[in-house]
């Protein structure tokens, strides 16, 4: 009997997809489910996060309450002004807004959950007149009218757990880190409709829009100055002109007063600010 | 995190080329060696041939143990995650398996057999629980050598 060996040819038991091919095709596969994951977690979450009652909100926020500061002048001011301007944007009573100043050069303001507002010394010398600042807070006070920051935590808090259980990482705390607090991204159409019922607001405090889209202005050569580290306020870049535009859209619309005299800002303002 | 990241990052970079070159290497290896021991078969036949009794029989084996790099392994970790075949295992398991019979007849050629009957092949994972740690793969193969007997003069 004769026995043999034939010579087998390469290949047969081994793919001839390139390896990099494979990973290419499997990582955008993966990235494909984690953004979905990430996206449908996030709705869910910032849903789930706007059925939160307000008193729990207010609790959650009690970090806050710590750092409230000595009642200078100019956080008299700037509390009063942000009083006015709740009250003309009718806001519901439990929502009580705590306004923060912060004497930091940084050009910077936002609206966190509790009704806290923060305020920038950095910005604040830059705004030419009040109806300016009274935009700013109004727009940061919307924010806290339609729920926007505790919505933004609730989504955070969903994308982020779903994120450790899929991936096994360990370094994302839900709600324990202030830097999740303060860091909080607003959508577009989130800072959009703050801007809309911000200026609508405005336009009852004041009788007239004039000055309220100085803010923009301000905001746009800010950002125009520093384009890699844009203001939170702008954070959802490039879209500066086309929130002004919109404004200016429906100002046109409900055919608001804009050519009246702004407000200007109290005599001691500059002081206040030097001071602080 | 950032440095997690970037130690991956070279990780995989290094995987994928070491891997590819060492198992280019050993590709090149096998394929001449097979060529050398081409004349000595090895069956899986288990019925003895006739006139078989001028031969001593006698157990041969060779073994190898061959690790995956990291590149292959986190290819296999997304190919768990959405089925279908492992394609980066398969060249880890054919070079394994063609290695292991090159060993057996080395060792038959060593001890002058004309011929491997009965060969069969054992694999074994030798990473079970230790999770994500290694990733190697061990062939056995064995089978029967068959001697002639030298003439009695």
């Amino acid at each position: 009997m004769k026995y043999e060996n034939p010579l087998i040819p390469e290949g047969i038991n081994t793919t001839k997809i390139h390896p990099l091919k494979t990973l290419l095709v499997l990582m955008t596969g993966l990235l494909l489910v984690l953004i979905m994951s990430a996206w449908l977690l996030g709705i869910g979450g910032g849903y789930l996060a706007s059925k939160i009652p307000y008193a729990q909100e207010k609790r959650l926020a009690q970090a806050y309450s710590e750092t409230a500061a000595p009642r200078t002048e100019i956080l008299n001011y700037l509390q009063a002004l942000a009083d006015k301007v709740a009250k003309a944007m009718q806001l519901a009573p439990e929502m009580k807004i705590t306004v923060h100043y912060v004497a930091e050069n940084v050009e910077n303001a936002f609206a966190t959950i509790g009704g806290n507002i923060f305020l920038y010394k950095g910005l604040l010398e830059k705004l030419p007149n009040e109806n300016a600042l009274a935009m700013l807070i109004g727009h940061e006070i919307a924010h806290v009218r339609h729920r926007d920051p505790i919505v933004s935590i609730g989504q955070n808090a969903a994308i982020s757990t779903g994120m450790m259980l899929l991936l096994g990482s360990t370094d994302t705390g839900i709600l324990g880190s202030t830097g999740l607090l303060t860091q909080m991204q607003f959508s577009r159409e989130m800072e959009s409709r703050s801007d809309k019922t911000g200026l609508i607001a405005i336009e009852r405090l004041y009788g007239h829009v004039s000055g309220a889209l100085d803010l923009y202005k301000v905001l746009d050569s800010i950002s125009e100055a520093n384009p890699l580290d844009p203001p939170q306020f702008f954070s959802t870049h490039p879209v500066s002109e086309m929130r002004i535009n919109e404004l200016s859209q429906l100002i046109k619309d409900k055919a608001w007063k804009e050519g009246a005299p702004v407000t200007p800002f109290p005599k001691q303002f500059s002081t206040w600010l030097s001071e602080s | 995190m950032s440095f997690q990241i970037l130690l991956f990052l070279i990780l995989l970079v290094l995987g994928y080329f070491i891997g590819t070159y060492l198992e280019k290497k050993h590709y090149r290896s096998i394929i001449k060696r097979e060529a050398e021991l081409n004349k000595l078969p090895a069956v899986a036949s288990k019925i003895l041939p006739s006139g078989s009794e001028s031969f001593n029989q006698t157990l041969v084996m060779g073994n190898v143990t061959i690790s995956v790099d990291y590149f292959k392994r986190f290819l296999a970790t997304l190919h768990n995650f959405f089925g279908g075949s492992v394609t980066s295992y398969e060249t880890l398991l054919d070079r394994a398996r063609r290695e292991a019979l090159l060993r057996m007849k080395s060792e038959a050629e060593k001890l002058n057999a004309s011929l491997i009957m009965n060969v069969k092949y054992e694999t074994a994972s030798i990473y079970k629980g230790s999770g994500s740690g290694v990733g190697s793969v061990e062939v056995l193969a064995y089978g029967t050598a068959m001697i002639p007997k030298q003439p009695i003069v």
